[in-house]
């Protein structure tokens, strides 16, 4: 019989397993292809919106067309990419709503996560050295420990000392 | 105002956006429709502000107020500046027309006077924490004393950004044209951004008042904030990005990347100075305690904020760096944010959980065991009634796993009320929560915050659409519903022409209710305007777009977006929350003092 501190290690893992798996899974989208491209592409109309919501929820004559096209290619046989490389050839790297994933505008999708990377590590630094200020104050003026104890017990305590 | 309640055209701004025919309601929320009128505003919610903060503050925070309220003149005096030199909305015109051009159609809308007046009392309300924090290192009493003369402020304006945000969702969504109830739009964003860090800084405030921590993270915190909520309003108004909320190119961007630039300099460079002042009166007890969960809360939220940031300028990075136009818009955001916000949600389910100062491994492990275990049994309902996306799956289990914690959190602290004073378990919640006012209220904000995520994340992956003509007397078939289209009607009011198309809802065969939607046709605007048609329940909103007609046939589009009324729900839980952790709260005051020995003695005594 597995104790409780195992049982409840093997599920904390399991959710975050999970959480971790979902996310990494590409999500299925619940439109059509068509929408799917013209989510991924921007309104020519000046709008900053996507082809998807500046034609098809305001009714934009632009956006409209756009959707219209990316409907006749699919039904010319023309794939996701090639749709996609047709509309950057027509306006540039400002038809992709998003930048594409090369050259300098990689820097785009990796810096935010770099900096949530280089901000974990600066706290986990940050909180070491606290950490080793606070064993080399308590190995110089021993105090008692706090021991927490059970869940309930805590919460007396803290509705009494922190509210 | 007496300009344009008396029709004083002569005036080149009331010329502008006003005209004879609007009612008085849209003629006072013209104040603040374009750039001149907004700057305004800005000033005179800050001389208020500032008004208010004398009155307040007479016989108390003596050393700091005179540095505060200079702060907040300097800032005064810059707007002030700008509506002299850039931006007068007082300019009058060689001669006065007959009549104006009247406010915008996409304007006229509830949401005209409730978003843009939150959204400026929460920009212009983080000026009084900035301003506070501001004195605090020129006096150099860099205590926790800034911090709690302006809690209050700094919640009020925190509300109001949130409640802005809220407003102009909610906006967007009835009305078509912003592109639904959130397109990453870059004054969104620049709405966003403050509102993310001044969330952080709530969080990490309270690691000060509480352990005398992290003092000058904090400074850092609310210099950002307040340096965003500039920068918001630069980007609302100046024109330098693309966006549908601005509605004119102006010289006044310029001029708010200097303040932007001087506000760095003067902040940082002062902070830089008392560094050596702001060391922490406490050490880190453990890892796994409270202060360190408020500090991944921390990174998290700054790192979504700088997502946004990044993702909103880069379009001119890139142009500067390659002189290539590029748009980053809703999938860059979606993508980016996405794993960021979801790791938000659950450190949201963590904190809770975990003790301050310090707690065993064994003991947090077990008080996550419910609440995960709750999230795992999820995935599988989930699944079986037809959630299959996996991103929504992770966001419905990470918010099931939040909600767990939160009602683990009341539950157990109702049974240790109950058993330290008796009391039935009903009178100990309420007890509970009015006896422990920011804990609690914090709970319930985190609340609402979860409702808000399981609308946004149901609506973004199951909102289903369909597009058809129609001739009267025919039907399309969405989901459940059948529509029936009955037919138009055409007529005229005071200020537009209007056409408008119903349809009989059908729900498995049961009519339900009549919708109409309108196409409204103002004078002097070229385009149309559509009022959506919208049928609200628990579940899902019915949404109904007249597109187009000719003849007698009428173009829809109709779409069902599940679960949408939860993320305005959300936010009424927000309120509710905010106007608990709002109430005062003499006990937190008593702790507070009790636990930082030599501060506020005399109010203690006081107390007691």
């Amino acid at each position: 019989m597995p104790d409780r501190r195992t049982t409840a290690a093997v599920v904390s893992l399991a959710i975050l397993a999970l959480l971790v798996f979902l996310t990494l899974v590409p999500a299925a989208m619940a439109g059509s292809e068509t929408d799917d491209i013209a989510g991924q592409l921007t309104c020519q109309c000046g709008c900053g919106y996507t082809a998807l919501a500046c034609g098809g929820a305001m009714q934009c004559d632009v956006g409209d067309q756009m959707v219209a096209l990316i409907s006749q290619k699919f039904k010319e046989g023309q794939t996701r990419d090639e749709i996609m490389a047709y509309f950057i050839g027509q306006y540039g790297e400002k038809a992709p709503a998003a930048p594409t994933k090369e050259g300098f505008n990689l820097t785009a999708w990796i810096m935010p996560f770099f900096a949530v990377a280089a901000g974990g590590a600066v706290v986990y630094l940050v909180l070491r050295s606290w950490l080793e200020s606070h064993r080399l104050q308590v190995e110089a003026e021993p105090t008692v420990t706090t021991d927490l104890g059970s869940y309930g017990d805590r919460i007396d305590r803290e509705l009494e000392q922190y509210g | 105002m007496n300009a344009f309640i008396t029709r004083d055209f002569s005036v080149q701004y009331v010329a502008q956006y006003s005209d004879r025919d609007m009612d008085i309601f849209f003629t006072f929320a013209a104040w603040w429709a374009g750039q001149a009128g907004s700057i305004l505003l800005w000033a005179w919610i800050l001389s208020i502000f500032a008004a208010f903060l004398v009155l307040q503050n007479k016989a108390q925070h003596r050393e700091l107020l005179p540095h505060a309220i200079g702060v907040m003149m300097a800032i005064l005096a810059f707007f002030l500046g700008v509506m002299i030199f850039a931006a007068n909305p007082f300019e009058r015109l060689p001669f006065a027309p007959a009549d104006g051009q009247g406010l915008n159609p996409m304007l006229q809308n509830m949401g005209m006077f409730f978003h843009p007046t939150t959204l400026y009392l929460g920009y212009v309300g983080f000026t009084v924490p900035f301003a506070f924090a501001i004195a605090a290192l020129i006096t150099g009493r860099l205590g926790d004393e800034w911090i709690r003369s302006t809690r209050r402020w700094t919640l009020f304006a925190w509300f109001f950004l949130g409640m802005g945000n809220l407003f102009g969702a909610q906006w967007a969504y009835v009305e078509l044209g912003w592109g639904g109830y959130w397109g990453w739009d870059p004054v969104e964003s620049a709405s966003l951004m403050p509102w993310l860090v001044g969330t952080a800084y709530l969080h990490s405030v309270m690691i000060q008042q509480r352990r005398g921590m992290l003092k000058v993270w904090n400074m850092v915190l609310i210099i950002l904030t307040f340096l965003l909520s500039i920068f918001g309003t630069l980007l609302t108004r100046s024109g330098i990005l693309s966006s549908v909320h601005t509605f004119s190119q102006s010289a006044v961007g310029p001029l708010f990347i200097a303040l932007i630039g001087l506000l760095i300099v003067f902040s940082f460079g002062l902070l830089f100075d008392r560094l050596p002042k702001l060391r922490s009166d406490n050490e880190l007890d453990s890892l796994v305690s409270r202060e360190a969960s408020f500090l991944v809360n921390n990174l998290l939220l700054v790192g979504i904020a700088f997502a946004v940031f990044w993702g909103t300028v880069f379009p001119l990075i890139s142009e500067a760096v390659r002189g290539v136009k590029i748009t980053v818009g809703p999938p860059f955001f979606s993508t980016v944010t996405g794993p960021i916000l979801l790791a938000m949600v659950v450190v949201m389910g963590i904190c809770p959980l975990i003790g301050w100062r310090k707690a065993t491994l064994d003991n947090l492990l077990w008080n996550f065991l419910y609440p995960m275990v709750g999230a795992l049994v999820l995935v599988p309902i989930l699944f079986a009634i037809g959630v299959r996306a996996p991103y929504a799956l992770a966001a419905f289990a990470a918010s099931g796993f939040v909600l767990g914690s939160l009602l683990l959190e009341f539950v157990r602290g109702v049974r240790a009320r109950h058993r330290s004073s008796g009391q039935g378990y009903v009178k100990a919640l309420f007890s509970l929560i009015w006896g422990n006012k920011p804990r609690y209220g914090g709970y319930v904000i985190h609340l609402g915050v979860i409702l808000i995520a399981v609308g946004v994340a149901a609506s973004q992956f199951y909102t289903t659409s369909v597009e058809e003509t129609l001739r009267a007397g025919e039907s399309l078939n969405i989901r459940q519903y059948t529509l029936t289209f009955k037919g138009m009607e055409q007529f005229n009011t005071r200020t537009r022409r209007v056409t408008a198309a119903s349809l009989d809802v059908f729900e498995n065969g049961k009519k339900i209710d009549t919708l109409t939607s309108t196409k409204m046709f103002y004078k002097q605007e070229e385009n149309p305007t559509t009022e959506v048609a919208i049928r609200t329940t628990l579940l899902e909103d019915l949404y109904i777009i007249f597109a187009s007609w000719e003849g007698d046939m009428a173009s829809f589009k109709v779409l069902v977006n599940p679960m949408i009324v939860w993320i305005w729900i959300g936010g009424v839980v927000m309120l509710m929350g905010t106007v608990v952790a709002y109430w005062p709260d003499a006990r937190e005051k008593h702790r507070l003092a009790l636990r930082r020995p030599g501060i506020e003695r005399e109010e203690v005594v006081a107390h007691a």
